[in-house]
């Protein structure tokens, strides 16, 4: 019946008729989250993890933000990303978001939040069953649910979660890295010049940057897979052609009309298993 | 006794053969000089004989009347200048200048006869046809394949029937008195399938040139169905024809097929057709220049029908009929949907099927008669989506074993067996597909199942069912039910009674009430990916109903059929984001049971048939709703208020007709969404959803108008029709699409006016 409703889905791209008038991914023009970064994406119950946010608001308003942690509700088979009436339900921190200025299109990493995993034993039970994960869960790791949220000064909000993976696995997931981010073939570290055509993105990583892991089914045994990275596009003006694009592969840059005085283009690294890297260019 | 059968003959004589016949000839006088004349009478078009009817040759008035093939002759025919004059009710009259000749004998003469009309439209048959059940509504394929918005398809022209809630989109799937289209079920000669049509509605998997009518049972149907909450929609095959070979072949503007109709023997004949789609290379042309999207292999679709007739003695028949689909859809996605980046790269899915369906049945005397068949079958469905992938491939054999017993012209029995069993190798790696009140979360947030596995489950039904009439007004159906789910083991005893109460010559009164289970789906009640001890679903069905014929003897005039449904479900399958300790550790639950809800509404269908005018308006009032564990009632997704179809046609001169169809339903329930959460590992939004269905859009109103020509030519017939959907080309809406983050909406509009062009010729 998925597959029903997947091909239909599908289908109705053809049936449909829509004008498409809605905001584009990939264009900053409202307050936004654009990614969740753990120092180790894939941890043991137990331990500490560094998060740092990647924030956006290009109109420049006053933000504050919250954090709460909580087990995972089961967002992946449908629950809501909420720890309101979770029994593990802990409010980590408060507090302003400080690294936006109009230099930086408000685009900016905020300072790291520690956070404190609980331990297995909460971990690896189910705080409302009261039973524990199978081996097989736990193996291939249980979320913790980190629900941070923003608040601009006119009330506006935006919420976002990341899970950190817990597990008895020997070998963890680490965050991918990127070598560089190139606009027009040059690295964005070294600004390049603002052309008015359009130009190549690229985000250039090391193809060693893509795990292999195991994952261990219901009887026990083991497969191995391999990560598949993708990079999503932000900018602050203009129009990349795609909004997600493989690693080493170009992405076509369309300035607007009038060229703005700064723009900010921002790439998000992420492997499919929680790991995140992130490259800001601003030219 | 002679004296009888005389008059007998004399009077069916004089209202067929003898009407409007010229005056008879003062002597059928032999000429001294005259030359044998004979020849064979057909009707033009179809090349089928005529039999017992006059032929005159004028001037001399001789008379001579054709037998069982067509065949006529005189003996002496002076020669020189003559006429053939046939005059034949239902047929134009035929007045045809020859010549004898002279010398030697005449050669044999081909005489065609035009019917008045080659377009009837007389489509809804209540009752008459399947007498078994007052739940049943038979559309006759030949004359539904007419109907405008179609597209020729007769099962496509359900949709118009009162009771049947409209599919969004182009979807033609049967959605009947408020149930889910999961709750229906199609059937081929009594023969389960996986589906009925091609992509889920472009078109029926079946020639409807191989059909003999569409049965469509719904609230309160008999037991010698089951395993479907809804109803059923069963497509039934027509007897090739065994006294000439026939064919014809058809191309539109989405497919073309032909099909061969031959005698074997005396007694056999066999039919074979095929089709084949070409909208994929439509759509390829449209999209060449999109280098975000290319059509690998276009969607496709093809389908065989073979149907073997044989009698093979007075009191058995064979049929053998082999039916077989697929479809097949390939496409890469260069450019991810912008809230579902998962949504990207190699699309590929194929569906297909076949069925062999040998079918017996014999009459061990006047009283008793048994029906034996069989549906063998294989069933393949692979879904690829990037790395995720889905495969399905089933072996099925269903069996329908039946028994007719006639105790007296009073009471008559039916016993049967209708089980199904299968076999199934599943092996799918897919993430998670929620979909809450009809608004889906992204895949790419979805958690990644794995499962490869071997499953097999047996649907074994037995069934009793009476037809008693009391005294000269009622009539009673009491009968019953079991059935076993091997899935969710579970013996299930479904009673069903159905009442008819003659009022008088033209109005009855009809109820039918029941029980009615269908089993789990295979992925719910799976120990990998859904939930061991899921319970099958249930539905308790009544409908009453006022069947009232206002046309006093006459065949013009209007018949109305009225009456209000209830149905009561239990049990419904639901997802589910909970846990639950299974074999000692948590593990997520996928589904439960907590579904309930109710459908309930009245129905009515008013025909009027007023030559050449005719059609019918149909109306439904409705109100479907559902609830689940812990939330209130809402409104279930295929809740209408209000259907409506009116259909007209008029039959013009020299073969034309022009049909329409006019539609107004009250505007789909959907969810809004209130909101959305990030999620930052898989770089999509999670929908916040607001209260279920609470919203709709608005309605659905369109105007389809179909015209129709035949050009009848003496061995074959030519015809024609433009079928045009949207007339007006309305912007009905759909359903809504979200921007990225849900924050903003517009609405999906349906199909723009589009018209079909078909050829069809036939011999």
């Amino acid at each position: 019946m998925k597959k029903n409703f997947l091909f239909f889905g599908l289908l109705s791209l053809f049936a449909g008729c829509a004008d498409d008038d809605l905001p584009k991914y990939t264009l900053l023009e409202d307050q936004r989250i654009l990614a969740m970064i753990v120092d180790t994406p894939e941890v043991s119950a137990g331990s500490t993890v560094d998060l740092s946010v990647l924030t956006s608001d290009v109109k420049g308003r006053a933000r504050t933000y919250s954090l709460e942690g909580c087990l995972d509700p089961g967002v992946g088979l449908g629950a809501e990303p909420t720890c309101s009436g979770n029994p593990t339900r802990t409010v980590i921190s408060t507090g302003n978001i400080s690294n936006g200025n109009a230099g930086n299109d408000y685009t900016a990493v905020e300072n790291a939040i520690t956070v404190t995993i609980p331990s297995a034993g909460v971990m690896f039970t189910n705080p409302l069953t009261g039973s524990p994960r199978s081996s097989a869960d736990q193996y291939n790791g249980v979320a913790y649910l980190l629900i941070y949220e923003m608040t601009a000064s006119d009330g506006a909000k935006e919420r976002s979660f990341k899970r950190v993976i817990v597990s008895t696995k020997g070998t963890k997931n680490t965050n991918p890295s990127a070598t560089q981010m190139n606009y027009n073939g040059v690295n964005v570290t070294t600004p390049p010049t603002l052309v008015a055509s359009a130009v190549p993105l690229r985000m250039v990583v090391a193809t060693n940057q893509a795990e292999s892991y195991s994952v261990q089914s219901a009887n026990g045994s083991l497969s191995t897979q391999t990560e598949e990275l993708l990079v999503t596009w932000y900018v602050t003006s203009g129009e990349p052609k795609r909004s997600r694009t493989n690693i080493n592969t170009d992405n076509t840059y369309t300035p607007s009309d009038t060229l703005p005085a700064n723009l900010t283009i921002v790439g998000v690294l992420r492997d499919d298993r929680g790991g995140v890297d992130v490259r800001i260019g601003r030219l | 006794m002679m004296k009888t059968l005389a008059v007998f003959y004399f009077i069916a004589l004089s209202l067929n053969v003898f009407a409007e016949e010229p005056a008879p000839a003062p002597s059928a006088s032999v000429a001294p000089i005259g030359r044998v004349l004979e020849g064979r009478l057909f009707e033009k078009g179809t090349k089928r004989p005529i039999p017992e009817a006059n032929v005159f040759v004028m001037p001399s008035k001789q008379k001579a009347v054709t037998d069982s093939e067509g065949r006529f002759r005189f003996e002496s025919v002076e020669p020189g200048p003559i006429q053939f004059v046939v005059n034949l009710t239902g047929y134009e009259r035929l007045d045809q200048s020859d010549y004898s000749t002279v010398d030697g004998s005449n050669p044999p003469r081909e005489l065609y006869l035009e019917k008045t009309t080659y377009q009837v439209y007389e489509t809804t048959v209540f009752g008459k046809q399947q007498k078994r059940d007052d739940s049943t509504k038979t559309l006759k394929a030949s004359q539904a394949a007419q109907l405008p918005g179609a597209n020729g398809d007769p099962v496509k022209a359900v949709q118009n029937l009162p009771g049947v809630s409209r599919a969004a989109g182009f979807s033609s799937q049967i959605i009947i008195q408020g149930s889910a289209p999961g709750d229906t079920s199609y059937t081929i000669d009594g023969h389960e399938v996986p589906i009925i049509f091609h992509f889920g509605g472009l078109s029926s998997v079946i020639l409807p040139e191989s059909l003999d009518r569409i049965d469509y049972l719904s609230a309160g149907y008999g037991p010698e169905y089951g395993r479907a909450m809804g109803g059923l929609v069963g497509v039934w095959t027509k007897k090739p024809d065994r006294e000439r070979l026939r064919g014809f072949a058809f191309v539109d503007l989405i497919n073309s097929g032909a099909a061969l109709e031959t005698p074997i023997g005396e007694r056999g004949a066999l039919q074979v057709g095929i089709r084949k789609s070409y909208i994929g290379e439509v759509l390829k042309l449209a999209m060449k220049d999109d280098e975000d999207f290319s059509l690998t292999a276009a969607p496709s679709y093809s389908d065989f029908t073979l149907v073997y007739d044989h009698e093979v003695s007075s009191k058995s028949d064979f049929r053998l009929v082999t039916v077989a689909s697929q479809d097949t859809l390939e496409f890469v996605l260069s450019e991810p949907v912008e809230n579902d980046p998962e949504l990207r790269g190699d699309f590929y899915t194929k569906t297909s099927f076949f069925r062999l369906i040998p079918q017996w049945t014999h009459r061990h005397g006047e009283r008793t008669t048994s029906r034996w068949s069989l549906g063998l079958g294989r069933d393949w469905v692979k879904f690829v989506l990037s790395d995720s992938f889905f495969s399905l491939q089933t072996w099925s054999v269903t069996t329908r074993l039946e028994t007719e017993q006639v105790w007296n012209d009073r009471w008559t029995s039916y016993f049967g067996i209708d089980s199904r069993l299968a076999w199934a190798n599943v092996s799918l790696s897919l993430p998670d597909f929620f979909n809450g009140g009809g608004v889906a979360n992204p895949i790419s947030t979805g958690e990644n199942r794995q499962v490869s596995v071997r499953a097999s489950s047996h649907n074994l039904g037995g069934y009793f069912q009476n037809d008693v009439k009391i005294g000269e007004k009622w009539s009673i159906r009491p009968g019953a039910r079991i059935d076993y789910f091997s899935t969710t083991d579970e013996f299930l005893p479904a009673p069903r009674f159905a009442a008819r109460r003659q009022l008088n010559e033209s109005t009855s009164l009809k109820g039918a009430t029941g029980l009615y289970y269908q089993p789990a789906e295979e992925q719910q009640s799976s120990a990998d990916v859904g939930n061991p001890d899921i319970e099958a679903p249930r539905s308790w069905h009544a409908a009453l109903g006022v069947e009232k014929d206002f046309r006093a003897g006459s065949s013009r005039g209007f018949t109305l059929t009225s009456g209000p449904f209830y149905r009561k479900f239990e049990k419904l399958v639901v997802p589910s984001s909970s846990f639950v300790t299974r074999n000692g550790v948590s593990v997520p639950e996928n589904f439960n049971n907590s579904g309930y809800g109710k459908a309930f509404g009245i129905e009515s269908q008013l025909k009027f048939d007023f030559a050449p005018y005719s059609g019918w308006l149909s109306y439904t009032l409705s109100r479907s709703v559902r609830t689940q564990a812990n939330e209130p009632e809402y409104v279930s997704q295929y809740d209408q208020t209000h259907n409506l179809n009116l259909i007209g046609a008029v039959d013009l001169k020299r073969n034309w007709r022009v049909s329409s169809r006019l539609r107004y339903v009250t505007g789909n329930p959907i969810t809004p969404v209130t909101g959305s959460v990030f999620d930052a590992d898989n770089d999509a939004y999670i929908p916040i959803r607001g209260a279920y269905y609470s919203q709709r859009v608005n309605p659905f109103i369109q105007l389809d108008v179909r015209v129709d020509k035949k050009w009848i030519y003496p061995k074959w017939i030519l015809s024609a029709y433009l079928d045009i959907q949207n007339l007006t080309n309305r912007k009905n809406v759909e359903d809504v699409s979200y921007s990225y983050n849900y924050k903003q909406r517009q609405d999906v509009t349906g199909l723009p006016v589009i018209p079909t062009l078909g050829v069809k010729g036939e011999f």
